[in-house]
């Protein structure tokens, strides 16, 4: 099983490193994460900032197809005891606020994050789900979005984020992507 | 003293519920010491759900620590008791007992010492923003 992640793409596929991280942190599957530094792993597809193989012959890419797979496969650690139904508006959400650059837009999107953690510790019952991952990606792949949390008027958000930034396969996952990062940078300073 | 001898048995046990750091252990002895003492439920609920404003749990934002545990069973009965809007303005406090009671391991100490589910209304009003 393997995911490739392009490392210069908008946005970054951050939340297909924490699904990958998880599962492997899980002992169920080993996931090799590999990083490409490029725009887009295809060229001729806008969507392809990711691309997954969870089943040994056949790829799938960009984040949507990414997230379906990793539920598809790995049901119970993603959704713990919960309904796909209760993760898939969430998913959504992540998906809208990735790339966005509206201002007005992301803060709508901040505050319902916001609200609904007004109780909750996590975004769907009492374990962490892909609901978790898919937004913490999103934060993570905008700037704009991660400055307005981390300015305090999002608190509830921004104690969730604090919690996720502290779970090892996150940790995990963001380390591995700044040494990527790091190492493509060190090679072209080397060239010719 | 109660909380000499939970103290030690954590450490010897279970030493990830006693904190990771020096700042995380004296929260940790802190609120378990208060959870063990007399102090006026009222006052722990609102100076807790102050505290409990920008982390996750008592004591730090990654995991369970005693305190947790031990503010937990402290403050079931008064918990149990809060009306939905009582629970909206204590919202912090509301938000940790319900992830703390559904974790699975204090599921079942919590079934050996009797304490019941507590339902919480989740659904708060949303926040009024400028």
């Amino acid at each position: 099983m393997s995911l490739t992640v392009a490392l210069k793409a908008k946005p970054i596929a951050y939340s297909a490193i924490a699904f990958s991280e998880f599962v492997n942190a899980s002992g169920l599957a080993h996931i090799a994460t590999k990083f490409e530094d490029v725009n887009l792993l295809d060229n001729a597809d806008k969507e392809s900032n990711v691309a997954v193989d969870l089943d040994g012959n056949k790829k799938e890419y960009g984040s949507e197809k990414v997230v379906a797979a990793f539920l598809e496969k790995f049901p119970d650690l993603f959704l713990g005891k919960n309904e796909a139904s209760s993760v898939q508006p969430w998913i959504e959400l992540a998906a809208a606020l990735a790339p966005s650059h509206n201002f007005m837009e992301v803060s709508n999107m901040l505050a319902q994050l916001d609200d609904h953690l007004i109780m909750r510790t996590l975004f769907v019952g009492y374990s962490l789900t892909i609901a978790d991952m898919a937004v913490w990606g999103a934060l993570k792949a905008n700037n704009m979005a991660a400055g307005a949390v981390r300015t305090g008027q999002y608190h509830n958000l921004a104690r969730w984020y604090r919690f996720m930034d502290t779970q090892k396969p996150f940790a995990t996952a963001l380390e591995n992507f700044t040494k990527a990062v790091n190492a493509s940078k060190k090679q072209k300073s080397s060239g010719p | 003293a109660p909380v000499n001898a939970l103290f030690k048995a954590a450490s010897e046990k279970k030493p990830e519920l006693l904190g990771s750091n020096d700042f995380e252990k004296a929260q940790v002895f802190e609120w378990t010491t208060k959870a063990f003492s007399s102090a006026n439920s009222q006052e722990i609920l609102e100076s807790l759900n102050e505290s409990l404003m920008n982390t996750t749990f008592i004591a730090q934002d990654a995991g369970i620590t005693l305190a947790d545990l031990a503010m937990y069973v402290h403050l079931h009965p008064v918990v149990s008791e809060l009306s939905a809007k009582e629970g909206y303005k204590l919202n912090n406090v509301a938000r940790w007992f319900d992830f703390i009671q559904h974790q699975e391991a204090v599921m079942e100490t919590a079934k050996g010492l009797g304490l019941e589910l507590v339902a919480l209304d989740l659904n708060a009003p949303k926040i009024q923003r400028p």
